[in-house]
């Protein structure tokens, strides 16, 4: 290990630790008040520092981790004392989901990231002693559905917080009337570079990465393997070609062949030839299960596994499994990029544990981010201590600093963006008969 | 330079142009008995593949057991939505256009109930085929078997068109209904027949599409405005005319993604060409294909 | 603070905005028996149009009237060939009409954004005004609309030009053998109707303030035809009324689902409920639930008048 990585490990580590006595403190806020912060929050910092953090520091385990997070939140849970009723007695969290339409399958399975962490906050005793409550709507992946479905949580339910929408183009739709109503939206998936340009320093933040940063780590991909003759395959929406752009921007003429496709119409073995005929290295690749399903079955079946495939994180997930053909292209032909947290990172087997007693099963794309996004979004109205969009967006800004959830240190910068997101590159192995994904670099 | 392998193009536009022609067949057939386009086809096709999805891999029956329910499920709609839903419309007297409506009516009923059982979320057939190399060509066992399917269904409907009593009381009946009832056919069982058969057609179509790409509710009314393009290209009712309209619509999309990417356009546009295609043959020349096997356009 | 009446005000609005659709298609159909499958694609010039101007800075009145003549002069080129077609060619053309320009707007970036979509500046701001103020104005500036919509629509069919085109619906040989240019009149009605489904594009994108072409897709057109079925086809008052009912329903399915325990889908129930109430609807009643509006002309009154004297 180089002296930048071992730097960059303890930076990691150190702010692990301010991670888990936050932690802690917030769970003064979750047991008893917002007012309470001070008290709480301060004590448990000093103490989860002292008594597990720097313990954890020392060894590099998960015990010390853990250790820190115990007495910091037991700490917090003394420390915090309620504080006149400034909350009201039901803490509404909306949540805008496309559970039908043609993100649907991955909306169903996002749904529970946010409804995990909704349930773990309620068994911690809600926020400030008050039950979180949690309204879910359907966005139909339409936008003019998606701004129909937020009036309805803002107007007639009242919210203001807002977990959601998945797709890009439903922020879009949503975004001016949030700010118009104070509203704070955190997407836990739209990934357009579009949303930072549209909508900076407002009520719009999100828990993911924007894709100008995975564009640019799917071409250095490629770079790095050496390839001079590269495809890009990329659905006609604006995740593909925000990819496919900045891939461009970076790559140049060294991409010879670009072919945007609809992913309803999925038939795509013409598209396919024309690749395998354009005699290319590699292809840069991006859609989602949906598609990709189809689509790794027919480039199967055309022959094109013998050419690189770098896929972004849309087709990343074992639903990618279910058809026998894609999995072994993806074994044979696939590599690809995907956000993560730092490697190793505590709060995510934390995350993921909790995750499979709940469901009974693993955690799979964006439910970590969605369980970031709804923690965030409770502490932040903890902090902020009254249920009113403007002081939770700025207690958004604040408590981002201090929280490391199950994908990392999530601080938004000025813009509501993730400041800082690491890609994995991973690949597809075949053990015992099973597919499975396997890390094998990281980007930056 | 762009390389073209031509004869894998050609081949690919012969997959395209069978399903697009099991697609169509009921379509056309049905249009030119009862006088209306019906796009509740749409779902006839969306409940053949639903239907060979459960037993083939819900009950894990096999591809040929599945063949058979998509075909009965699908011609069982066909014979509900004629009886109920479109032959009391045209007893009350029903506009064309109110049939028009109706079948959408219908369509939406009919998807949102298939979306109410076996759910929104997307499926797909396990079924792994064979694929192997003819030469240039890559070719699969799935489209060898859809290839074949389509060939099999035009031989016996052609027969079934020219050597029997059905066959001619059909053509017939889609010529003149009022000739044809003079002389003794039962038009309207005609039409419950072909509304059956076609319905079946269609859902076998929509088998092989699932089997080639994937269940969603709309499986249907994705490829239904390309199923339009081919019969109004062949000349509505005529069933030989949708044969050549269905392969010349699909060589005009997959050498369509040829040249769009020759000129650098979006191969999206390449769903735009069939609708084109439909619009210059309305505006153009609306009987299709139709006039080429005989007068009037309607010989089935 | 919630406030339902908010959210009311919101469907006040998406009313009024389709029931200027639903007025337009019911003088395409309704009257003039045009069965026009690709309404979308006028609603969706319009909005683009707008979209694209006020994005260069022209003020709102400027771009809703260009808009509306774009969308009827869209309609006036495609209402050319396309209306010398009989019925159910004219909706499938429409139909994949709409398709082909909205696969334009979706792959030509340069337009308007392409898949990315387009943002609309809001065309009136005050600051520090309440939002409900805001939604007041909005609401007036979309029922003006409507007004004026549905004054024209009145004027034109209860004038003896509408018995002109009510007659070319009955009987298109008849009309002509009177020596009526039929495909004249069929032309001047597209025309019209698209240019109202363009003002009603305009109001949607300064409205929502977000298009892409994804909003554009033919479900719209059919949610139109809904409307004019359930409210009676040639009643201008009834498919107002349809659009009031199908945007009801579709946002009563929406909090009924936190009330109800169903064991069906509450969306996918409301659609199949649609699906069977049109069949039922054309089976029994194909004049909707409100019959078609008498002709009112001064001709008219004047001989009723005459009639209750005598």
């Amino acid at each position: 290990m180089n002296s930048s990585a071992t730097t960059k490990t303890t930076a990691v580590l150190v702010a692990l630790i301010i991670v888990v006595a936050v932690v802690a403190g917030v769970g003064g806020y979750f047991a008893g008040q917002s007012a309470g912060y001070d008290a709480g929050y301060k004590a448990g910092y000093d103490k989860g520092v002292m008594a597990g953090g720097a313990k954890a520091y020392e060894k590099g385990k998960s015990e010390g981790y853990k250790a820190g997070y115990e007495t910091g939140y037991k700490e917090g849970l003394k420390a915090g004392k309620p504080k006149g009723p400034t909350l009201p007695d039901k803490i509404k969290i909306g949540s805008l989901m496309c559970l039908s339409g043609f993100l649907g399958p991955m909306g169903q399975k996002i749904k529970l990231g946010v409804e995990l962490a909704v349930k773990e906050i309620n068994r911690k005793g809600g926020i400030a002693g008050r039950p979180v409550e949690l309204i879910v709507e359907d966005t139909a992946t339409d936008p003019k559905t998606a701004l129909e479905a937020f009036k309805k949580l803002v107007e007639v339910d009242g919210c203001k917080v807002v977990i959601g929408p998945m797709a890009s183009p439903e922020v879009m739709a949503i975004g001016k009337y949030a700010n118009e109503r104070k509203v704070v939206v955190i997407s836990p998936t739209a990934t357009s570079p579009k949303i930072t340009t549209e909508f900076p320093d407002d009520y719009i933040f999100r828990t993911v990465g924007s894709d100008a940063l995975q564009g640019k780590a799917l071409a250095d991909t490629a770079l790095k393997k050496g390839f001079t003759k590269i495809a890009t395959l990329v659905l006609n929406n604006p995740y593909g070609i925000g990819i496919e752009e900045k891939a461009k921007e970076v790559l140049g003429d060294k991409i010879v062949l670009s072919i945007r496709y609809d992913p309803t119409k999925m038939d795509f073995r013409t598209e396919l030839s024309q690749i395998k005929d354009a005699g290319v290295e590699a292809v840069i690749y991006v859609g989602w299960y949906e598609d990709g399903q189809v689509m790794f079955r027919q480039a199967l079946e055309m022959g094109l596994d013998n050419i690189q495939w770098i896929a972004a994180e849309g087709v990343y997930g074992e639903p990618m499994f279910k058809v026998a053909d894609a999995a072994e292209f993806m074994k044979r032909a696939v590599i690809g990029t995907r956000p993560i947290a730092p490697t190793g990172l505590i709060t995510y087997k934390l995350f993921a544990e909790s995750f499979k007693k709940e469901y009974g099963k693993a955690p799979t794309m964006y439910q970590d981010t969605a369980y970031d996004a709804t923690m965030l979004a409770a502490l932040a109205i903890a902090y902020a201590g009254q249920y009113d969009g403007a002081k939770i967006k700025d207690a958004l800004q604040y408590v981002s600093q201090y929280y490391i959830g199950a994908t990392g240190h999530k601080m938004f910068d000025k813009n509501g963006d993730q400041l800082t997101q690491f890609y994995e590159i991973w690949k597809v192995e075949k053990v015992d008969g099973k597919y499975k994904f396997v890390g094998i670099g990281r980007w930056p | 330079m762009v390389v073209v392998n031509w004869l894998q193009v050609l081949f690919n536009s012969a997959v395209t142009g069978s399903l697009y022609l099991l697609a169509a067949v009921g379509l056309t057939l049905t249009y030119g008995l009862t006088r209306f386009p019906n796009f509740a086809h749409a779902e006839f096709m969306a409940l053949g593949a639903y239907a060979g999805y459960t037993i083939a891999e819900q009950l894990k029956l096999g591809f040929p057991y599945s063949f058979i329910a998509a075909f009965i499920s699908s011609a069982a709609l066909g014979a509900a939505s004629y009886l109920l839903v479109f032959r009391p419309l045209t007893h009350r007297g029903a506009t064309i256009i109110h049939l028009m409506v109706a079948s959408i009516g219908l369509d939406f009923f009919v998807r949102h109930l298939i979306k109410q059982v076996w759910g929104g979320e997307q499926l797909s057939f396990r079924m792994v085929w064979p694929y192997f190399d003819v030469g240039p060509v890559r070719i699969t066992g799935l489209w060898v078997a859809l290839i074949l399917s389509a060939i099999v269904m035009v031989g016996v409907m052609h027969i079934v068109l020219t050597r029997t009593r059905l066959g001619k009381a059909i053509r017939a009946s889609a010529n003149n209904p009022d000739l044809a009832m003079a002389s003794g056919v039962d038009v309207e069982k005609i039409a419950l027949v072909v509304w059956i058969v076609g319905a079946a057609l269609a859902g076998v179509g929509g088998l092989f599409r699932a089997a080639d790409t994937r269940l969603v509710p709309l499986i249907g009314w994705e490829i239904l405005l390309p199923a339009f393009a081919v019969v109004i290209l062949g000349g509505i009712g005529s069933f030989y005319g949708a044969l050549i309209a269905a392969y010349v619509i699909g060589l005009a999309e997959n050498f369509g993604v040829v040249f769009l990417v020759m000129f650098k356009l979006s191969t999206d546009y390449k769903f735009a060409i069939a609708f084109l295609i439909l619009i210059l043959t309305l505006i153009l020349k609306p009987s299709g294909f139709g006039r080429l096997f005989g007068e009037g356009g309607k010989v089935v | 603070m919630s406030e339902p009446l908010i959210y009311v005000l919101d469907m006040a609005v998406f009313v009024g905005i389709f029931a200027i659709l639903a007025v337009s298609l019911n003088l395409e159909y309704g009257f003039t028996g045009l069965a026009n499958f690709g309404k979308v694609a006028f609603f969706m010039v319009g909005a683009y149009t707008s979209s694209i101007l006020a994005n260069m800075g022209f003020p709102y009145l400027a771009c809703i009237t260009v808009a509306t003549f774009a969308a009827g002069f869209v309609g006036f080129v495609a209402s050319l060939p396309a209306l010398k077609l009989q019925a159910d060619y004219l909706a499938i053309v429409t139909l994949a009409f709409g398709e082909i320009l909205r696969f334009i707007f979706k792959n030509e970036e340069w337009i308007a954004g392409g898949v990315q979509g387009i943002t609309v500046p809001s065309a009136i701001t005050i600051t520090g005004v309440p939002i409900q103020t805001m939604m007041l104005i909005q609401l007036t500036i979309v029922y003006a609309a409507l007004a004026i919509c549905y004054f024209i629509a009145q004027r034109v069919v209860n004038s003896p030009y509408g018995r002109t085109i009510r007659a070319i619906r009955e009987d298109e040989l008849a009309a002509q053998v009177l020596g009526k240019d039929v495909f004249k009149y069929k032309a001047q009605m597209f025309t019209l109707g698209s240019a109202m489904a363009g003002v009603s594009g305009s109001l949607f994108s300064q409205y929502v303030r977000f298009i892409d072409p994804y909003t554009f897709e033919p479900i719209l057109t059919f949610t139109v035809w809904m409307m004019v079925i359930l409210g009676g086809p040639a009643n201008n008052l009834g498919v107002i009324l349809g659009a009031v009912f199908v945007q009801a329903l579709e946002r009563g399915a929406r909090i009924a689902k936190d009330y109800l325990l169903l064991p069906v889908d509450p969306h996918n129930l409301r659609v199949m409920i649609i699906g069977i109430l049109i069949i039922l609807i054309l089976m029994y009643r194909p004049q909707g639930l409100f019959r078609e509006s008498k002709v009112k002309t001064p001709a008219l009154e004047v001989a009723s008048k005459w009639k209750k004297r005598s």
